[in-house]
Order: structure tokens, then sequence, then C-alpha cells
């Protein structure tokens, strides 16, 4: 090694492991919250690194953080939504890199990094080949995971709710058959959180561009992200929608440059994705400043096809004319391009958004453009809850943050309940402490082993109750209503 | 030291150790709850270092049905604390493994990776 960067080594020992501090908190942030401000550290932290040791002629240390690098890319792409063997890599990789800088000599002794990488590389595989990805009309290749009717799955997590039951409470040797079989209804029912941001709805932009430069068009594309967490379901039909719903306003919606220059309108049309949370929906809105829909074009070919029309041309009924614009054998086009129409796109899109409870709806004003929102109801997966240990019970169980512990009054008036006892888990406990929660009116008193904490749990299986993950432990958020029930 | 005192009984996770301190026997379920024990537990073992030098201290992993990626961090770490040592006073962690389940196999192939050297894996 060159004299000058060996005296540099120990400063960047010491640098890079403060960077590997930052990825391991910011990844640790992008599972835990929805935090775009995170995941950019994430990554600008590790190529950092990765550049760094290039410098300095840590080969090592470079070819593991390039590919720590691919293993977040794949997580990045699927709105952070990884499993426990995803994040065990990860964390492994830190670790692994964290030997490697310390190392001080160009002897890797017995580590065997070939070994360790090909680990990395089957993670990725093994995650790529499970990843839920937006899907156009033409690669429709099914997810792992099959697709339950949402009443069999609502029905399938009561049972799923028992299987975990069954298997934390066990003990001895069926423990195990217990266990395989509530990890294997976990894998089929379980909610996969994902986050919706500006890293997962900026994908379109590039195919955007290369739409709008393929059709002779110029476009320039704003986002208004408000991070999301939201499932992978909902993230892929996100994704579903999104995809054409910027096909359809570049190809449909944006006119060519002369045609907009003619109307007064900047050369380079306007296309805005927007998304937030608001209560509890998700809503994601495409809006572009293009030539809007021209509704007496689309009543005339309806007309033609003998399809039913909403009865004025220019007025509110939207939910007539969507269904109109959804309907596969509708398209304005005479004929078909590469691009679109054959009808299909607003179709795929509004389905995309029906399958997981959704709606898709629009404004449009001809000559003005147009704006089409989604809007999907969303249960929130990380919620505030306090975590309890109570007797004769072998996993915590959490309430909802809105009941309020109370004090520990013994002549305070309420039903105090056992849980184990309730769940028919155990004889009721005897000589434990009680802790007292209130909601408006109601109160209930618990047998606690200790005192209740509040901390962040995520839903696993939504089922009342739902099964839970309380910092890495499982255990079931319980409603007190039915407690008292 | 009297080692057997080392031991950790949990509701759900439990370890021995024997042999002044060169066989510890884990079982149960090591989650979260047992980070903080365990962690207690391998600082006290690696204490004694001087008396392993050269050999093995073997953990068995038989009955060990579960353990939480903090527990694992656990061992990541002892391996590091033994890595840090003078290399004559190093000595090895010869884990015994349940083939029958998945996990073990799955962690025990990364955690080799980082020190092929101290660490072996054998069927229990």
């Amino acid at each position: 090694m060159i004299a000058h960067l060996e005296k540099l080594l120990p400063k960047f020992r010491q640098v890079a492991q403060d960077r590997l501090d930052r990825v391991a908190s910011a990844w640790h942030a992008v599972l835990t919250r929805v935090d775009d401000s995170s995941s950019a550290l994430l990554h600008r932290e590790l190529h950092t690194l990765k550049g760094e040791a290039r410098i300095m002629g840590q080969d090592e240390v470079h070819l593991v953080c390039h590919k720590l690098e691919d293993l977040l890319d794949v997580a990045r792409a699927r709105g952070y939504a990884v499993d426990e063997d995803f994040d065990f890599a990860v964390d492994m990789a830190l670790r692994f890199l964290a030997i490697l800088v310390r190392k001080r000599s160009t002897d890797l002794g017995g580590v065997d990094l070939p070994g360790f990488l090909r680990q990395l590389d089957d993670v990725i595989e093994s995650c790529r080949r499970r990843a839920p990805q937006a899907r156009s009309s033409s690669e429709t290749q099914p997810a792992v995971r099959p697709r339950l009717e949402p009443a069999v799955a609502a029905r399938l997590a009561r049972v799923a709710v028992d299987a975990f039951v069954e298997y934390a409470q066990a003990t001895g040797k069926h423990r195990a058959r217990l266990r395989d079989s509530w990890y294997a209804m976990r894998d089929l029912l379980g909610v996969e959180r994902a986050v919706l941001g500006a890293e997962q709805l900026g994908r379109h932009e590039a195919g955007a561009h290369a739409l709008a430069r393929d059709l002779g068009k110029a476009v320039r594309v704003a986002f208004e992200i408000a991070p999301a967490e939201i499932t992978t379901d909902v993230l892929a039909a996100a994704n579903v929608a999104v995809l054409h719903l910027v096909r359809n306003a570049i190809d449909h919606g944006l006119e060519p440059a002369a045609e907009r220059v003619a109307a007064g309108k900047p050369e380079r049309g306007a296309l805005r994705i927007a998304s937030a949370l608001r209560g509890d929906a998700l809503t994601i809105s495409v809006e572009d400043d293009g030539r809007g829909i021209d509704f007496d074009r689309v009543r005339a070919r309806a007309v033609e096809l003998g399809l039913n029309v909403p009865a004025g041309a220019h007025d509110d009924d939207h939910d007539g004319w969507l269904e109109l614009l959804c309907h596969p054998a509708l398209s304005t086009r005479a004929q078909p391009d590469e691009v679109s129409g054959r009808g299909v796109g607003l179709a795929a899109a509004r389905a995309a958004i029906a399958e997981v409870g959704g709606a898709l709806s629009f404004v449009s004003v001809w000559g003005g453009g147009t704006a089409w929102r989604i809007a999907i109801p969303i249960d929130p997966i990380t919620i505030a809850a306090h975590t309890l240990r109570v007797p004769n019970l072998r996993f915590p169980i959490a309430l909802s943050a809105d009941w309020r512990p109370g004090d520990d009054d013994p002549a305070r008036s309420g039903i105090v309940v056992d849980v184990a006892t309730h769940l028919g888990l155990a004889p009721p406990a005897q000589g434990h402490a009680i802790a007292w929660f209130t909601c408006g009116a109601v109160a209930i008193g618990l047998h606690v082993e200790e005192p209740p904490r509040l901390a962040a749990v995520r839903r696993i299986i939504c089922a009342a109750p739902d099964v839970i993950a309380i910092e890495g432990m499982e255990g079931l958020l319980v409603d007190p209503i039915q407690l008292l029930s | 030291m009297t080692w057997e005192r080392l031991g950790i009984r949990q509701r759900d996770f439990q370890a021995t150790v024997t042999d002044h301190g060169r066989r510890v026997r884990l079982s149960g379920n090591a989650d979260g709850a047992a980070v903080a024990a365990f962690g207690g537990l391998v600082d006290d073992i690696h204490k004694a270092h001087d008396r392993f030098a050269g050999d093995a201290v073997t953990i068995d992993l038989h009955e060990l049905e579960f353990m939480s990626a903090s527990c694992f961090k656990v061992l990541v770490g002892w391996i590091a604390q033994i890595q840090d040592l003078e290399p004559g006073a190093r000595y090895r962690l010869c884990f015994r493994a349940n083939p029958g389940i998945a996990w073990q196999a799955r962690s025990l192939r990364t955690l080799t990776c980082f020190a092929t050297d101290l660490i072996s894996v054998v069927p229990a």
C-alpha cells in the first residue's frame, strides 16, 4: 500500500465504523418507521464508505459494501418490506464489514469472504423471486403468495390466531410442530409491511420521460409524496395504477408541443404525482395539464358500441363516465398502438385499486387537463400500545394506546380480567398485581406480572385479537371490550 | 468461579454451563427477553478466556428452538472478542447444531464465514 494511505488507515477505520453505525441506525429506522430521510442516509453512507474503501485499497470492504448495496436496493424496491432472514443478512453484513474494517493486516485469517458474498447473493435471489412488483397488464406473473378472497382470508386469520396461541403457549416436543403450523399460517396471511415514498413512486418518472420521448412529447414530472406505511399488496396495487395513469396521461392527455404552444400552454407538459395519508385512507393523485377528456368523443364512441351513456355530456356524473372509460371495448383511438388504445389501461388501474378495497375517480376539464385520484382505505400497521406480561401466558399482550393506564386504587369499580383464563388457557391466577385501564367511561383491570409499558407494535395477523410483533417477540393485541364481554 | 451458577433459567430460555465453562447448553426460545442474560453469560465465560486458550468452548444448540437476531448478535460479538485476543490466547467455538431446526443451519453457516479458524459446527 502507498505509504501515505497507510498513515490514513487508522482514520479510515474510525470513519468507517462511524459510517457503519449510521447505516445500522438508518436500517433500523427504515424498518420501524416511515422515513424517507433515513432511506437516503442509509444508501448515501454505504455508498460513501464503499468509495472510501476503494480509495484506501480496502478491496474486501469495498466488495462487501457493493454486495450490501445490492441487498439494500432490493429492500428499497420493496419499500423495505423484508422478512427476518433479510434483516438478519443485512445485520450480518454490517457486522462482517465491522470485522473487516477492524482488521489490521491484509491477511483475512479465517474470514470466508467468498462464502459470505455467496450467502448474500442467495438472499438477494430469494427476495427477488418473491418480490411483489408493479405489473403492467402484459406482465401478470403471479406472486408467490396466493391471493385469497377477503372472506376466506378473514376466516383463516382467526385460525391463524388460534395457531399462534397454541404454539406460543405450548411446551415440550409438540411445540416445534405447532410452530411450523403457525409459521405456515403467518407466511400465508401475515401483513407484509411496505413504505410508499418518493423512492417507490419515483420509479415512474423515468418511464414517463421515455414514453413522452417515444411519442415526440416533452414532460416535466413533479412529485409531492408524503411517505406512508402500507402493505405490500397496497404498494403493488398503487404501482400498477400509477403506471397506467401516467401512461394514459402522457399518451392521451398531454398534447404535442406545437398544439400546446398554440393553446397558450408551456411547450413541456406537466405531470404531478402526489400521495398522502389522510385519515384512514391513502390518496394518490396523478394530474396532467393536457387537453382533458373529450367527453363528446367518448360518448360518440360509446353510442357506436351500444353502451349506456350518462345523460349529460359534461355533467358531474364522473362515476358513469369512469364506467365508460374503463369499458374494455371503449377506446377513442381508431387504431390501438404500442402504447394504448386498447381500452385496457384505465380498467387495469381501477381493477388493481379495487382489489385492495380502493376506488378510482377523476376530474377533467376540456383544455385544462385531468386529475386522477386513487383512494385506498388503510389499516395502520404500526400502532402505539401498552404492552404487558400477564400470569400464565408465555407471550406478551398489548392494549391499544386509546386505553389510558389508571391508578391502582383497589376500591375502583370495574371488572378485573385474567387474560389467560379468558382465553381458556389457565385457571385464574392468584396474588398478582392489577393494572387498570380506562377508555371513556369504561374501566378494566388486568392481572399483570409487571407494569405496562408503552411501545410501538406491528400487526402480523389482523383478526381481533391481532397477532402482533413487540420488539421482535410475538404476542396478542387484545381488545378490552372483548375481554369484558 | 462457580460455573454452574452462571446458568440462566428464564420462563422460555435456559442455559447451563458445565465442564468449567467449556460446555454451554442452550434450550428453549432465546427471544428478546433473553438478550441481556445471554450477553452477560457470554461476557462471564469470555472473562475466563485464559483457561480456554487453544481449546474450544462447546455450545450445544440441540434443544434451542429459536434464537432472535438480538441474541445472535451476542454470538457475533463473542467471536469479535475472541478475534481481539492475541493469536495464542484465542479459543474456538464449537456449535453442536440440531439438523432438524432450519434456522440453525442457515445462521451458523453465516456465522462460520466470520471466522472459519475459530468456529466449527457439528451435528448434535
